[in-house]
């Protein structure tokens, strides 16, 4: 059930090609420019700690279609490695620092991210509503 | 603790390993000198050392932004590096031997650069994710036996893939390396679009298809395919952008040396015969 | 990189390591999915066990003294929980197995409804798969202990199958230029029959167009000799006939001598060629043999009022007549050529600690040294053709010494004469055993 949004679409063969959203998105790219400063002042500010590697909170609840800024708190002495393949992101976290991921604008769904060095233990999910 | 150090270290090692093989097949078609890699490895361990120490002073620069920035820099300059290397490489013609002699020195000053390169950013996570684990009497064992497992494959398929290409036709070999040098330049202009985006310095769009249920990118293939290739379930526009530029820039770059060289060839023709029409005067 | 040693243990261990570790890695997986089964049976067994226990409402809080903590709800109300359990809920309250952090770790958690009670238990996650992974590294430990020893065994193998042919290697670079010998075949590898037939058959190809260098060289020589005989006879006869002493019949009797002695060489020369010359020696005395010689050339000597000494007893070698006396007279006429008039030489056989050594010295102009070497080229004469003793000469005569030489194992040095001036060939034979000795 996890994974429902996603699988659902995904099942439809012809997702795999670019859709017309896909290729409005490319649009949408190539017209924002490479660079993206002058957005990042308004962008939401959510914080995550990272403690005896696990995550707090291990559960986001996020609107949909919204840039949000992850503040990552490791707080930790060993370093960590904040990963999601779902989201594309993969950041390392030296240990007692912070770090700022961009995740979003996302479609509804869940969208797992797990601690790459303490997998099992630090795992947490973003669930777009 | 045992699988997930396989996989973060295979993951690291891959993509160098194979990087190393390919170099290594172009030199071993070139008849080039093999020191460039012992440099390129042992520069980029250091390098990587200390930025695996300083690691939490290069995250804050940027406003946060610093190892994503860092690693972006690293990536296109590999980029840039096996593009100058593929001119260099189709542009060789018969030279004479102090010639060729300058020319391997090149070859092996870039191939030299980008290990370093690819060194520096694989080498500073291991480390850090070993230094983790030092005092960790319980999971140090594990996370070895792991590491050892990760490097033993990820080498072995740098190995096979250096012999592969040795074992091709004459013919092919070198239309092989330069078609996994574009698509290896293309990755790594990519992941520099994935680093950006992930600081906000590239907009987030929505991806572009997603294929992780034919493919998921934490399958031993999907990473293999990741390493050599690349390969990425939900890729934004702006990543297929600068992967297709990259593959594009390559192929350009071996286009204009042949070209290049063919030109040369002529020109040096025209002044051989000018200058022997001299000496016959 | 281009040797076949290391490319086929560095691509067979790569590909060994690859399996041996995929296939680890894979048998790991299932042995920790097993262990997950297992633990999980282990809790739901656990949890139908508490929801069998009369629990008293009077003791809320029962110590397992376990890793596993568990919580018993009726009505949205805790009822009882383990010591280590908190307060609020560890699970929803809906059936099955689930993961949730609470009190700073990351738990498994089994909930279970036995009318009317909610039983949640739960077991920490990390503890469950430390003692699972251990299980399962000790199993795979041998894998990777034993792989080392395996590329040792390897390179071994490997280093054993290419012994053919880095002996066969050996044999061929160890060949001496003129050795022509066909190459053992008893070697049993049929990989390397074919390069051995090949070679065999491309050496056996060079000796014979060598043989019928040789042969011609030979033939013709002979063949030139009647001519040249007859016309001496016939250059004797006009002599006497024609009247005419000037210089130019002289001349032409010169010459003919000349060609006469060209002929006579080249045939020595080839004649002392064979490769297995050396199974017909048999034991001989060098001395007496040079005391013979001497005998029969004392004229030459005397004509040109040279004075010849011999010194030295009777020393054994092993060879024949035949090459010993075109040796001898060789190295003799050399020195009767080039020692102007009255001038001496000087012959001694000596023993040396390993060696029997010839030496022939002369009171002549000597030899520059840096001509040392190239006296024993074919055709080579010192000064040139304009050579100052204005004797014929066709520059083989000591070639044709040091190919015996050669063939005798003898070494052969140029030095200068204990007289003032000069030069002196010395000659260094192995010694026959004298206890050995055959009649000559």
């Amino acid at each position: 059930m996890k994974y429902s949004i996603i699988k659902k679409s995904s099942i439809k063969p012809s997702n795999i090609f670019p859709s017309s959203a896909a290729v409005r998105s490319l649009v949408v790219f190539l017209l924002s420019g490479l660079l993206n400063h002058a957005a990042t002042a308004a962008t939401p500010v959510i914080e995550i700690t990272i403690k005896d590697h696990l995550f707090y909170p291990a559960e986001l609840i996020l609107p949909a279609n919204t840039k949000i800024k992850l503040l990552i708190h490791n707080s930790d002495p060993t370093p960590e490695e904040f990963e999601s393949y779902e989201l594309n992101r993969e950041k390392v976290i030296a240990g007692n620092s912070r770090a700022v991921i961009f995740v979003g604008p996302l479609k509804p769904g869940t969208y797992p991210f797990f601690g790459e060095f303490y997998p099992k233990t630090a795992q947490g999910k973003i669930l777009v509503f | 603790m045992l699988l997930n150090s396989v996989i973060l270290i295979l993951q690291e090692t891959l993509e160098a390993a194979l990087l190393i093989g390919v170099l290594l097949a172009i030199s071993a078609h070139l008849h080039s000198s093999l020191r460039w890699l012992w440099y390129g490895l042992s520069l980029g361990a250091i390098i990587a050392f200390f930025c695996a120490i300083n690691m939490s002073t290069l995250s804050a620069w940027f406003d946060y932004a610093g190892q994503e920035v860092l690693n972006a820099i690293m990536q296109s300059m590999i980029c840039v590096f096996i593009i100058v290397l593929v001119w260099l490489i189709s542009s060789v013609r018969p030279l004479p031997t102090a010639a060729s002699h300058a020319y391997g020195n090149r070859f092996a000053q870039l191939c030299c650069l980008i290990i370093m390169l690819a060194v520096i950013r694989e080498g500073q996570e291991i480390m850090l994710y070993l230094s983790g684990f030092l005092g960790n009497v319980e999971h140090v064992q594990k996370v070895f036996i792991g590491s050892g497992i990760g490097f033993g494959i990820g080498a072995s398929v740098g190995i096979l893939l250096f012999y592969g290409l040795l074992a091709l036709p004459t013919a092919w070999q070198k239309p092989a390396m330069l078609t996994l040098l574009a698509l290896f330049a293309g990755n790594m202009l990519a992941q520099s679009a994935v680093q950006l985006t992930q600081v906000d310095w590239i907009a987030q769009t929505a991806p572009l298809w997603d294929s992780s249920a034919w493919l998921a990118e934490d399958s031993m293939l999907g990473e293999l395919l990741y390493a050599l290739i690349g390969y990425e379930s939900r890729p934004t526009a702006a990543q297929m952008l600068s992967y297709v530029s990259g593959i594009s820039l390559v192929w350009l770059a071996a286009l204009g040396g042949t070209y290049y060289a063919k030109q040369q060839n002529l020109n040096g023709h025209s002044a051989d015969s000018i200058t022997s029409g001299a000496c016959v005067k | 990189m281009n040797s076949i040693r290391v490319f086929l243990v560095a691509a067979i261990l790569a590909l060994v390591t690859l399996f041996t570790f995929v296939s680890a890695l894979r048998g790991y997986q299932s042995s920790m999915q097993q262990a997950e089964q297992l633990f999980d049976s282990h809790l739901l067994v656990t949890a139908k066990l508490i929801a069998n226990i009369q629990t008293s409402k009077d003791n809320p809080e029962i110590n397992l003294n376990s890793k596993i903590v568990f919580q018993i709800w009726r009505d949205n109300l805790l009822i009882a929980r383990s010591s280590g359990a908190p307060t609020e809920a560890i699970a929803k309250q809906q059936p099955g197995f689930g993961y949730r952090n609470f009190d700073g770790y990351r738990w498994r958690t089994l909930s279970y409804y036995r009318d009317p009670h909610w039983i949640t238990v739960a077991e920490r996650s990390d503890i469950r798969f430390s003692l699972a992974e251990n299980v399962v590294t000790k199993s795979l430990l041998p894998t990777l202990i034993g792989l080392p020893l395996l590329g040792f065994l390897i390179w071994l193998i490997v280093t054993q199958g290419l012994r053919p042919l880095r002996k066969l290697a050996a044999e061929l670079s160890s060949k001496q230029a003129d050795d022509l010998e066909p190459l053992p075949t008893q070697i049993p590898k049929q990989e390397l029959a074919q390069i051995i037939t090949s070679t065999n058959g491309l050496l056996r190809r060079l000796e014979a167009s060598l043989q019928r260098e040789k042969q011609f060289a030979s033939d013709a020589a002979h063949e030139l000799r009647t001519p040249i005989s007859s016309l001496k006879i016939q250059l004797h006869n006009m002599a006497e006939d024609v009247a005419d002493k000037t210089n130019d019949l002289a001349q032409v009797n010169v010459i003919t001598t000349q060609l006469e002695h060209v002929v006579e060489q080249i045939l020595a020369l080839y004649r002392s060629s064979p490769d297995h010359y050396n199974a017909q020696f048999s034991s001989l005395d060098l001395t007496l043999l040079t005391q013979e010689i001497i005998a029969e050339e004392y004229s030459s000597f005397d004509n040109k009022d040279q004075s010849i000494e011999f010194q030295g007893d009777s020393q054994f070698i092993f060879g024949d007549s035949f090459s010993l006396t075109t040796l001898i007279h060789n190295l003799l006429s050399n020195a009767n050529k080039y020692t102007p008039q009255g001038g001496q030489i000087l012959v001694s056989i000596s023993r040396d600690v390993d060696a029997v050594v010839l030496r022939v010295e002369d009171s002549g102009p000597g030899i520059a040294e840096d001509q040392h070497q190239q006296v024993f080229e074919r055709f080579y004469r010192v000064g040139g053709d304009r050579h100052q003793s204005g004797e014929p000469g066709c520059g083989l005569g000591l070639a044709i010494v040091k190919r015996i030489a050669d063939l005798y194992g003898a070494t052969i040095n140029v030095g200068h004469s204990s007289f003032a001036s000069g030069c002196a060939f010395t000659l260094r034979f192995k010694p026959a055993c004298t206890l050995a000795m055959d009649p000559v």
